[in-house]
């Protein structure tokens, strides 16, 4: 047996997997390699080491004996620093339900065993329906051919364009004859309605033919419109990219586009949505999307937990990078970690009544993977354990300033979440009530631009019972991008 | 069950902002309005007339379409007052849901013992009032420390102070 290569290689998984994740693993490199689907004459004879592998590995009897002829296990832990701050330090035992907020903070520290930054596999899917004619269509064609010459040489790259139907106009490749590839953009013609399915069907087919571990892969798609029908269909395409380590980002122009379903959709891969309110701003996005891909230190970070049965994930919110609401459920995908930088997390848990037997409450207790996509075997993983004593009685404390600070810009975002519910609604009252909070706060906080256009917009509804054609966006996406910690305000839209 | 003092709105226990109105329910620090040392002044004054200052020449009878200012003692920096009848004094603190319309924090209001919302001044048809607004320090129109939460007469020339913060009311009628 050559030096480095052993069941656990074979199959992809670290030294100490759970019986479900070689199951998983195999079941996955079984599909890929069998010998009916992969004409590959090497590919029999991996099926065959597959196969030996899996049979060794799920039982436990023959796995054990496997470890002992193995050399220890050489598991360089992931290069994570872990903070976690909580809003209080112990739960008061109450016959009622509490609130506790958690601050995590993952920072990547210098990794001896990673050095360069991993190639990106990148899709870009860009929305070419008759809405995109004129100045939209010419910005992004000069973007997407900025981002091309961008490129380093081990990248590869895919173009995708969709209206009613899809189109590859570049198959995935490494950037070469760029020349050619401009023409090709500079082509580019609009006509038609937007039907994203079609478009995430073939950007995510062009990453799969490149798709692979040491790469980031991941597809940008760039939209001004509503898609009809398909967005069920939509969302179950962005689990399975994401099941495959596909990131998706979604960017909006102008104002038909429905912000609600793009966030939901590069969510549930732990990527995050921006809008664009004017086409000259696509290329800071961009630009800042490529350098954030490029400095990935660990991706498809996921948090697998379990919580005590009294204990209830209210919400999660990404602070950084991409301040973004991510969906509550276990697991969760809470996106990249990137080269010493961090990624934040605020959770927000409500706890029911705390019976006398209770000593401590298990807020979260599991483990946080990622993928480093530099490392022979990339998944890696450390523990988190989210819990608090419980006490009679607790003395009031103040919360950790960061703490107060994050909340403070989160509860504006949900003030204004609140109020596009109520004018949905037709609560124009109480919406506009929540507007001018909101106002005021931002004010307080030195954010006049904001607070005028929400006190614009309150006005707007009080007479039209309805946002203006781009408020609602410039609030949220404005309330959101507060949430980026001092330092990164220049990300601002 | 938490009350927002500011909205009344109910929150869940442990919840560190009012969901409904945004305002913050716990305090970081203990950033209250600074105590003072008391003087001999603190003595309420009963009587409303001693207060007005005689010395200055005509006062403008009527302040409907007066302009009115705020003369900064301490800097002698000039504060036109414009565009409504009534004008809230204070100074701006994190976490404060309602704003004074002149912020003073400028001027070493939180030193000198200012409140958040310490007074209001109302430009009324007889004249300028101001009414101290239960502030920590008190207010004193020409030395004498007011009644929170009645109006007094205040003419162009008199000095109040909120705290220890003077300034000097300019009533001056637009041509």
């Amino acid at each position: 047996m050559p030096s480095g290569t052993n069941h656990y290689v074979k199959l992809g998984v670290p030294r100490d997997a759970t019986p479900e994740e070689i199951r998983s693993a195999y079941f996955e490199a079984a599909r890929r390699m069998h010998p009916d689907a992969n004409p590959d004459p090497d590919a029999q004879e991996l099926f065959i080491q597959i196969q030996d592998a899996y049979e060794v590995l799920s039982n436990p009897e023959k796995r054990a004996q496997y470890e002992t002829i193995l050399p220890p296990p050489d598991i360089t832990p992931p290069q994570i620093s872990q903070t976690i701050q909580f809003s209080r330090s112990c739960l008061p035992r109450l016959m009622e339900a509490q609130l506790i907020y958690v601050l995590v903070e993952l920072t990547s520290i210098p990794d001896p065993t990673v050095n360069i930054a991993p190639p990106l596999n990148l899709c870009l899917v860009l929305d070419c329906s008759t809405s995109m004619q004129g100045p939209r269509m010419d910005m992004v064609k000069s973007n997407a051919i900025q981002l091309l010459r961008q490129m380093k040489p081990q990248d590869t790259i895919s173009i995708v364009t969709f209206s009613d139907r899809a189109e590859v106009l570049i198959p995935a490749t490494r950037v070469s004859d760029l020349s050619r590839m401009e023409g090709r953009i500079n082509q580019l013609q609009t006509g038609g309605g937007t039907e994203i399915y079609h478009g995430l069907e073939t950007g995510l087919a062009q990453i799969h033919r490149n798709l692979s571990g040491s790469f980031i892969n991941h597809m940008i798609m760039l939209t001004d419109g509503r898609t009809y029908g398909d967005e069920e269909a939509c969302l179950q395409l962005a689990e399975q990219a994401a099941s495959l380590g596909v990131g998706i980002s979604g960017l909006g122009i102008g104002h038909e586009w429905n912000d609600v379903f793009l966030d939901k959709l590069a969510s549930s891969g732990g990527g995050s949505s921006m809008y664009i309110s004017a086409p000259k701003e696509l290329h800071k996005f961009l630009e800042q999307k490529y350098n954030n891909l490029g400095r990935v230190y660990a991706e498809q970070v996921t948090l697998d937990f379990q919580s005590d049965e009294n204990v209830e994930l209210r919400c999660v919110f990404r602070l950084q990078p991409e301040a973004a609401p991510l969906p509550v459920t276990s697991p969760i995908r809470v996106g990249n970690i990137q080269q010493f930088n961090s990624l934040s997390l605020l959770m927000e848990f409500k706890v029911q009544n705390i019976t006398d037997r209770m000593k401590e409450i298990h807020l979260a207790e599991g483990r946080i993977k990622m993928e480093i996509p530099i490392r022979t075997i990339p998944t890696a993983r450390i523990h988190l354990s989210l819990s608090r004593p419980v006490v009679w009685n607790a003395e009031p404390e103040p919360p950790p300033r960061t703490i107060i600070q994050a909340l403070s810009r989160l509860t504006l975002y949900r003030l204004q979440e609140k109020a596009r519910e109520e004018v949905a609604e037709g609560n124009i009252a109480k919406a506009t009530r929540h507007l001018h909070y909101l106002a005021t706060h931002l004010l307080s906080q030195g954010e006049r631009e904001l607070a005028h256009t929400v006190l614009v917009e309150a006005d707007h509804i009080q007479q039209n019972h309805q946002f203006s054609k781009e408020g609602d966006k410039r609030i949220k996406y404005g309330t959101r991008a507060l949430m980026l910690p001092p330092g990164l305000e220049s990300k601002r839209p | 069950m938490i009350l927002c003092p500011n909205c009344q709105h109910h929150e869940i226990s442990g919840s560190l902002f009012c969901s409904d109105c945004g305002a913050q329910l716990v305090f970081t620090e203990r950033l209250s309005t600074q105590a003072i040392y008391r003087t001999q002044s603190d003595i309420l004054s009963r009587d409303q007339k001693k207060a007005s200052n005689a010395n200055l020449p005509n006062p403008p009878s009527s302040a409907i379409d007066a302009i009115v200012s705020l003369h900064v003692i301490d800097n002698g920096e000039i504060l036109p007052l414009a565009g409504r009848t009534e004008f809230t004094l204070g100074r701006v603190a994190e976490g404060q849901p309602i704003l004074p319309d002149v912020d003073l924090s400028l001027y070493e209001a939180y030193s000198q013992g200012v409140s958040r919302l310490h007074a209001v001044l109302k430009i009324q048809a007889k004249g300028v009032v101001i009414m101290d607004l239960g502030s920590s320090n008190g207010t004193r129109v020409n030395g004498q420390k007011i009644m929170p939460n009645v109006d007094y007469p205040i003419n162009h020339g008199d000095v109040f102070a909120l705290g220890k913060l003077k300034i000097q009311m300019l009533i001056r009628r637009s041509s």
